[in-house]
């Protein structure tokens, strides 16, 4: 008896799919949800004069396209661990999976991979009706660039996740955590509006968070249609913040799982 | 026989504490406990609620960390390759919700199945669907299960992957008293191909009827021990009598 990784990837991309698919009406309200976000903030954007010369941008609009689309995958990387770990131990399903002869962090790890998919298809669909609807001007971004920043963008976020459920393990809640990341990752890391526009004090923690290059790197792919050359300084930073966030989040994780069996507290919430 | 499990010098303390409080309570749940099992053998633990019955079997599956003590496995101790020695037992918990409310009890079975590396794991699951007597209900959603069916369907998947030591904490609690009839033939198919069995249980027509010996635990120790004497009168005794010393 072995248990193969790609196959145990597999059959949590395809649980996680089967039960989404039982969620007859989740299409349509995600579509509902990108369709009325995009239409505020077109008709927001009619109002305001952008006078950023930082990419060749026609339209503010653009740069929130790029902005509120991507920040999704910091959104989903963070909440995806913990939203699944509660879900778990309050079914008992953790427990379960748990006796298995899968390390725990692969449990955790597979556990987000079809949000991360769907997520994707969110994105898309942000595209999609922000192009042929709002007649957003983004340009054929470089594929290679793109699945470079997106990686390296995975990465850090979602070790950030990881960071938030090895919280949820003990505290048993991260939602305050999570929430205050989030909401200062979408003021500082030029989300709505460019981080330059921020009194000089507030551009530290700009500097500071790697969302800020992950948007910059986004939008000089899809605003400026430049590549991974031009914005190698951005990729350099994500690349370090990436080197050293994700083995820092598997240790502190695979530390407090430890920590949990040892107390007894990991089953419980 | 060789012994199959070994247990030795088990403790397990819990401390309830909070990151902001200072003060901590602990609460032995397991004391210095030791036992083995031999291959093929059926042993039953039989104690009160809160007696460390559940808390034995979690160690002994590798969910939850001793504070002291060996588990031995095949000669092995589970603590340097836990991984491995998981897929050798096969664990009932005493929680029948802890599967896929949406997934069918087939889509679910299929899941956990590649979790243990199953091999031909289609033929397996309708295997077992139809030795459980539930195939009509495999393409059914987990939360459309009665209680029962749900109890069925935890012992089909610590099955899967035929495990060498099966552990049932309170596992026949809810089966009918047909089913009952229907474990009994299955665990005794199960015992004469060599599979050990541990049942935790506060029943004692479960250790009556599934066990060769029977382990009394209360709070957290070992009060007795026995294999000649399994009935109902005698085990009760001995509990009582326990109870009355404590």
């Amino acid at each position: 008896m072995n248990t193969n990784i790609l196959s145990v990837i597999k059959a949590f991309i395809i649980k996680d799919a089967k039960i989404e698919k039982r969620y007859h009406l989740h299409f349509l309200f995600q579509f509902l949800k990108i369709l009325t976000t995009l239409t505020i903030y077109y008709f927001l954007s009619k109002l305001i004069i952008y006078k950023n010369t930082d990419y060749s941008i026609k339209s503010y609009f653009s740069f929130i396209l790029i902005g509120i689309s991507f920040f999704s995958i910091l959104r989903v990387g963070l909440t995806a661990f913990t939203e699944e770990l509660i879900r778990s131990i309050n079914t008992g399903v953790l427990e379960s999976l748990m006796m298995s002869p899968v390390p725990a962090s692969l449990i955790i790890l597979c556990s987000s991979i079809w949000k991360h998919i769907f997520n994707f298809f969110r994105i898309f669909m942000y595209f999609i009706i922000g192009i042929f609807l709002f007649n957003a001007n983004i340009m054929m971004p470089d594929i290679f660039s793109l699945i470079v920043v997106i990686i390296l963008s995975l990465i850090i976020f979602s070790s950030l996740g990881l960071i938030s459920s090895s919280l949820v393990i003990f505290v048993k809640r991260s939602d305050p955590v999570n929430w205050i990341l989030g909401q200062i990752f979408f003021i500082f890391g030029g989300v709505l509006f460019p981080v330059k526009i921020l009194p000089a004090p507030l551009q530290v923690f700009s500097k500071m968070i790697p969302l800020t290059y992950a948007l910059d790197s986004f939008r000089s792919i899809f605003l400026s249609g430049h590549n991974i050359v031009d914005f190698k300084k951005d990729v350099l930073i994500l690349f370090i913040f990436a080197c050293v966030l994700a083995p820092l989040s598997l240790f502190i994780f695979n530390r407090m799982i430890k920590k949990a069996k040892a107390s007894g507290t990991l089953y419980q919430h | 026989m060789n012994d199959i499990l070994k247990i030795e010098n088990l403790t397990k303390t819990f401390h309830t504490d909070s990151f902001l409080k200072k003060e901590k309570v602990k609460t032995t749940a397991l004391d210095n406990i030791s036992f083995s099992v031999k291959k093929g053998e059926s042993l039953g633990i039989l104690g009160p609620n809160g007696a460390g019955k559940s808390t034995l079997l979690r160690i002994i599956s590798a969910i939850l960390l001793p504070t002291k003590g060996h588990i031995n496995i095949n000669e092995k101790d589970l603590s340097e390759n836990p991984s491995l020695l998981k897929s050798k037992i096969g664990y009932i918990n005493s929680n029948q919700n802890s599967f896929f409310a949406r997934l069918t009890g087939y889509e679910n079975l299929s899941f956990f199945a590649v979790l243990y590396g199953v091999k031909e794991k289609d033929k397996k699951i309708n295997d077992l669907f139809e030795t459980f007597e539930i195939r009509d209900k495999r393409n059914s959603l987990f939360n459309t299960y009665s209680t029962g069916m749900k109890k069925r369907l935890s012992i089909m998947r610590a099955l899967l992957h035929t495990p060498d030591i099966l552990l049932f904490d309170e596992a026949t609690d809810s089966i009918d008293p047909l089913f009952f009839e229907k474990i009994k033939t299955i665990t005794k198919d199960l015992k004469d191909k060599g599979t050990t069995m541990v049942w935790a249980t506060h029943r004692i027509e479960e250790v009556e009827f599934f066990c060769d010996r029977v382990i009394i635990l209360d709070k957290g120790k070992i009060i007795y021990e026995t294999v000649s004497d399994l009935s109902r009168e005698s085990l009760i005794d001995k509990m009582k009598n326990n109870h009355i010393k404590n």
